[in-house]
């Protein structure tokens, strides 16, 4: 489904999300009898594609931009691997191609389905390279961004701010609690749920929802002041303070696990998806650690270095779990 | 206003963006033409004059003449519209006009409207004016893609002649503005239309509050050459509720005050069943199906007949939500509902309602072709195809009856798990209907219908990787459909259904006919090869919060996957062998061999090479270098380590080179070859 939604909306550049989600409608279909799993389809694939760094989806304007075709480093310990991301269509892979056959000796092409999951995202295209001059030479004829250098994953882990950059932008002012419908982030639960009976909002992450607009607000209380803050750092920010510990890693596996329910900060979840190029995938987790519920369902990142999953956990303000991983079961 | 300005406003009035894709009805009355001349202080009788003179380059005198002056070789005039319209216009103008004229004529009103008081009968060369009327389907489809719109040039009413004035006139844009109010009133669902015989008796019964009183006139005709334009009228009907997004637009008064007042919108709920042969149960789940989006975050309804209960759906895919779930997150048994009373269910924040209709008949159809498990609730009886009856009460005895009669095969079966009281028979290729049950009435209409596919723009311009399938509703089997004259294969679940061919050419017209025996249906299209937009200039950075920033920013910022650094503030990267996988690394040195991560990582030598197990007696090489340059050529010269490390090392090149996978880049096999034969000699 998601090379067909790709390739549309390479072609249109910028649409709105009306119109995303049209396309998306039009194209996409479950693979199985995936009714009644507690994943929401439509959200959970465009946060993806945009972890995978094919758009940008701007919210508050309602449109979904897409990147210009770009070449970006894989952490590879080894040869040059690199991630062909942004807008694509077919014939800019054919010319990719024709690129590369000039330097067949040097650069090669590889495709990989995202399957093995029933998250049906676009296939991840890598390059790999005898020599990062060779790849700059293909780039160039096909008209496609090279971005050298360090990995972009590394990039984005190192370059993204952290909790305590987010804590210390924070604005606490006294507010009074307003009256629209709310749900409060439960950091047992980790997920929001609706309140019963009277509240005390101290180190709690509260949601908000227009009455009329249904947009949503998140306001981060500390006794009677609040301070208005983004959902992912929120749900980070009332975990820290309740000093629970959700980050999971397998370190003989590489693999990164957050709970399905408290994603990554935007930034930090591209740098876990770009180590890979890989879209996380969905598992149930059995976990010993008391924070987390037995079976419940994490992101699964792969490919993750120990010293990129030991700056996302340290950014999240997270203690990490060392854990071992198994990664067979599909999700419910 | 002269010729030109009067047909390129009417031009404009009927054929803009905002109707493309959609069948435009060339509907011209005084009203209309009051409305379009207003602005230049113009009205009917400076049309009728302007195209009594006609274009500027005319030289003939009659008026058909006229018009197929204006007609030929108007395309190398560079026009924007069709240079003609002005003339078709005034052709339907004529079919509206009031007088003491017999019902059925249109010649004499025709020369009233022109003034031609001398002659009778039609005007010299009004039968080649279907030339204009078919060049007028051919520019808004195939020159336009749809995208101002489409004209179908059909003949109704048993005059062809004049049939195509009439048939613009069959329903008027304010009718067309009122039939939300009809789709509601008789709780129609756009997702499951009725037959046209259900749909007419509809018609009936609430279109005092929709329709004129010529198209009540035209609703009660009974024979004769119009029932065709009744048909049309109907089809016309139905292809509006399958566009309707459940919507109706509350009347000023009714509407309430506050800013952001949403319109009500509805929606039907389907039952849905699954039978299991073996056990013989059947269980009946409840799903909704919407024209538009289901709210992020689902619906929450309420129904009267669960007073406190609250049932949650949420959207799945296409328009059909999942199935609806009780607080408890239970999937709802919809056996537990009142299927004979029907049943409204209320989702006030959202200003949503969603109607399970009652009925004492409920008709199921595969629901393969929606992509869903099992059998999904319809109002619409096909031939040819399997279905499940569900039936309450007296009609069970009809339904047998007329399913033994008319059905391929028809059988009842036994099974637990239906609301109390309720049969269900099972059957394949109804061939008739069953009097007096609407939703087992067999439509007699053939459509051809694109399904799915990326449209590029409004129109039928699809997208050449996401081709939309080409379904013939309600056809028999025997059915044949072409693209461009290549016979086209069913698909493979579905009979009524075709695939365009794989090597169809992008960038071209495709004509898709099909021929089901009785009638010839046609469709254009065209498909697009993406191509990548001209410019990301508009597509936004992020700063390092993820929030976005100015293009002028000058701190670190990204846009997808790429990042623009300032300065040299970023740590490097040193990557390193981290993978739990064993693996072996290797030197350019016999005797260069660590067992990774069994040993340390060597402190004197940079490894070359990386063998790794892939499976039993099979391994896999891959280089450690970040470039071909830093691969070093094998050194016979000197050695490493032990003996035994030598002989690892010549183990791991030569002596298992038949049990491992090479390097995949050329340059890199090569030089790994160089290692290989290397190794043969120490």
């Amino acid at each position: 489904m998601s090379n067909e939604l790709i390739y549309a909306l390479s072609s249109m550049g910028r649409v709105s999300f009306s119109r995303y989600k049209g396309l998306f409608k039009t194209l996409y279909r479950p693979e199985s009898d995936e009714d009644e799993t507690e994943v929401d389809h439509r959200n959970l694939i465009i946060r993806m594609l945009d972890s995978l760094g094919y758009f940008e989806f701007d919210p508050d304007a309602g449109k979904v931009f897409m990147c210009p075709p770009a070449l970006v480093m894989m952490p590879t310990s080894g040869l040059p691997r690199l991630l062909l991301t942004g807008a694509r269509t077919p014939s800019l892979i054919t010319k990719v191609k024709a690129a590369i056959r000039d330097k067949r000796s040097m650069v090669r092409i590889s495709r990989q389905s995202q399957a093995g999951d029933w998250l049906n995202l676009p296939d991840a295209i890598f390059l790999e390279a005898a020599d990062i001059d060779a790849v700059r030479d293909v780039a160039n004829k096909s008209g496609v961004f090279f971005s050298p250098g360090e990995p972009a994953g590394w990039k984005m882990v190192t370059s993204s701010v952290s909790i305590n950059d987010i804590e210390a932008g924070l604005a606490f002012e006294p507010r009074q609690d307003i009256n629209w419908e709310k749900r409060i982030f439960d950091t047992e639960n980790l997920r929001f749920t609706f309140p019963k009976g009277t509240l005390l909002y101290d180190n709690m992450l509260v949601e908000y929802t227009h009455p009329f607009t249904h947009q949503k607000m998140h306001w981060l209380w500390r006794g009677k002041a609040a301070s208005e803050t983004n959902r992912d750092w929120g749900r980070y920010l009332a975990l820290k303070y309740c000093g629970n510990n959700i980050v999971i890693y397998d370190e003989s596996n590489q693999y990164l696990g957050v709970p399905l329910t408290v994603p990554l900060p935007k930034i930090l979840a591209r740098a876990a998806v770009l180590c890979s190029g890989k879209a996380p995938s969905i598992r149930r987790i059995d976990c010993t650690e008391p924070s987390i519920k037995n079976n419940s369902l994490f992101y699964i990142f792969r490919e993750i270095p120990n010293v990129v999953a030991k700056m996302i956990s340290k950014k999240t303000g997270q203690d990490i779990i060392l854990t071992k991983i198994e990664m067979k079961r599909k999700t419910a | 206003m002269n010729y030109l300005e009067w047909n390129d406003s009417i031009a404009r009035h009927f054929f803009n963006e905002e109707n493309a894709g959609k069948e435009i009805l060339l509907y011209v009355n005084d009203e209309i033409l009051t409305e379009i001349g207003r602005a230049n202080g113009c009205d009917v009788d400076d049309f009728v004059i302007s195209v009594k003179k006609g274009p500027p380059w005319i030289s003939r005198s009659g008026f058909c003449q006229k018009a197929l002056e204006a007609f030929r070789g108007w395309r190398e005039r560079g026009r924007e519209y069709p240079p003609y319209i002005s003339y078709l216009a005034c052709f339907v103008l004529a079919a509206g006009i009031h007088g003491d004229f017999d019902p059925r004529s249109y010649y004499p009103r025709l020369r009233q409207l022109l003034g031609e008081t001398d002659g009778t009968g039609g005007l010299p060369s009004f039968d080649r004016m279907l030339l204009l009327w078919d060049d007028l389907e051919k520019w808004s489809v195939e020159d336009k893609h749809e995208e101002l719109g489409r004209f179908v040039a059909r003949i109704r009413g048993g005059w062809w002649k004049v049939g195509l004035p009439l048939a613009q006139t069959v329903i008027s844009k304010d009718e067309q503005r009122r039939l939300p109010v009809l789709f509601e009133a008789a709780g129609l669902d756009p997702s499951a239309p009725p037959s046209e015989k259900v749909m007419l008796k509809l018609m009936h019964y609430y279109g005092d509050r929709v329709f004129e009183m010529k198209t009540l006139k035209v609703l009660r005709i009974e024979k004769g050459d119009d029932i065709i334009l009744k048909n049309s009228l109907i089809e016309m009907v139905l292809a509006e509720l399958e566009e309707w997004d459940g919507t109706v637009q509350l009347d000023e008064a009714e509407a309430p005050r506050e800013e952001h007042a949403v319109r009500a919108i509805n929606s039907g709920l389907r039952t849905c069943i699954k039978y299991d042969p073996l056990s013989r149960k059947v269980k009946c789940t409840l799903r909704l199906k919407a024209n538009r989006d289901i709210p992020v975050g689902g619906l929450a309804f309420k129904c009267e007949q669960f007073p406190g209960e609250t049932f949650y759906c949420e959207d799945a895919y296409q328009g059909w939500s999942k199935n609806l779930k009780n607080e408890e997150s239970k999937i709802l048994d919809a056996s537990a509902l009142d299927w004979t009373g029907g049943m409204m269910f209320e989702d006030s924040k959202n200003n949503w309602r969603a109607s399970l209709r009652g009925d004492s008949v409920r008709l199921f159809a595969s629901g393969k072709a929606e992509g869903l498990p099992g059998w999904v609730e319809t109002n619409r009886l096909e031939r040819g195809v399997p279905f499940f009856i569900s039936v309450f009460g007296t009609a069970a005895g009809k339904v047998r009856a007329w399913g033994q009669a008319n059905c391929t095969s028809f059988e009842e079966l036994e099974v637990s798990g239906l609301p109390p009281g309720w049969l269900l028979f099972k059957g394949l290729n109804a061939s008739s209907s069953c009097e007096d049950i609407d939703v087992l009435s067999v439509s007699s209409s053939v459509r051809l219908l694109l399904r799915g596919g990326v449209k590029l723009r409004k129109g039928n311009t699809y997208l050449y990787t996401a081709q939309p399938l080409i379904v013939l509703e309600n056809a028999a089997e025997e059915a044949t459909v072409t693209a461009n004259g290549k016979v086209l294969r069913n698909e493979k679940d579905n009979l009524r259904a075709w695939k365009l061919p794989s090597d169809i050419p992008p960038n071209e017209i495709i004509r898709i006919e099909a021929n089901t025996g009785q009638d010839e249906l046609r469709k254009i299209l065209r498909l697009e090869e993406p191509r990548l937009s001209g410019s990301f200039d508009e597509t936004p950075w992020r700063g390092t919060d993820g929030v976005f920033v100015p293009d002028s920013s000058d701190c670190t910022r990204m846009r997808g996957a790429v990042v623009e650094t300032t300065g040299n503030g970023l740590p490097s990267f040193t990557p390193r062998p981290e993978h739990s996988t064993p693996r072996i690394l290797l030197g350019n040195i016999p005797g260069q061999v660590v067992k990774w991560p069994k040993d340390p990582l060597p402190p004197d030598w940079e490894p070359v090479w990386s063998i790794r197990r892939t499976g039993r007696n099979k391994w896999r090489v891959s280089c450690c270098r970040r470039s071909l340059a830093c691969v070093p050529c094998p050194d016979l010269t000197v050695r490493a380590g032990k003996e035994k490390d030598v002989k690892k090392w010549k183990e791991c090149i030569w002596v298992r080179r038949k049990k491992t996978n090479v390097p995949e880049l050329p340059a890199i096999r090569q030089r790994w070859l160089e290692f290989r034969e290397a190794a043969r000699n120490v």
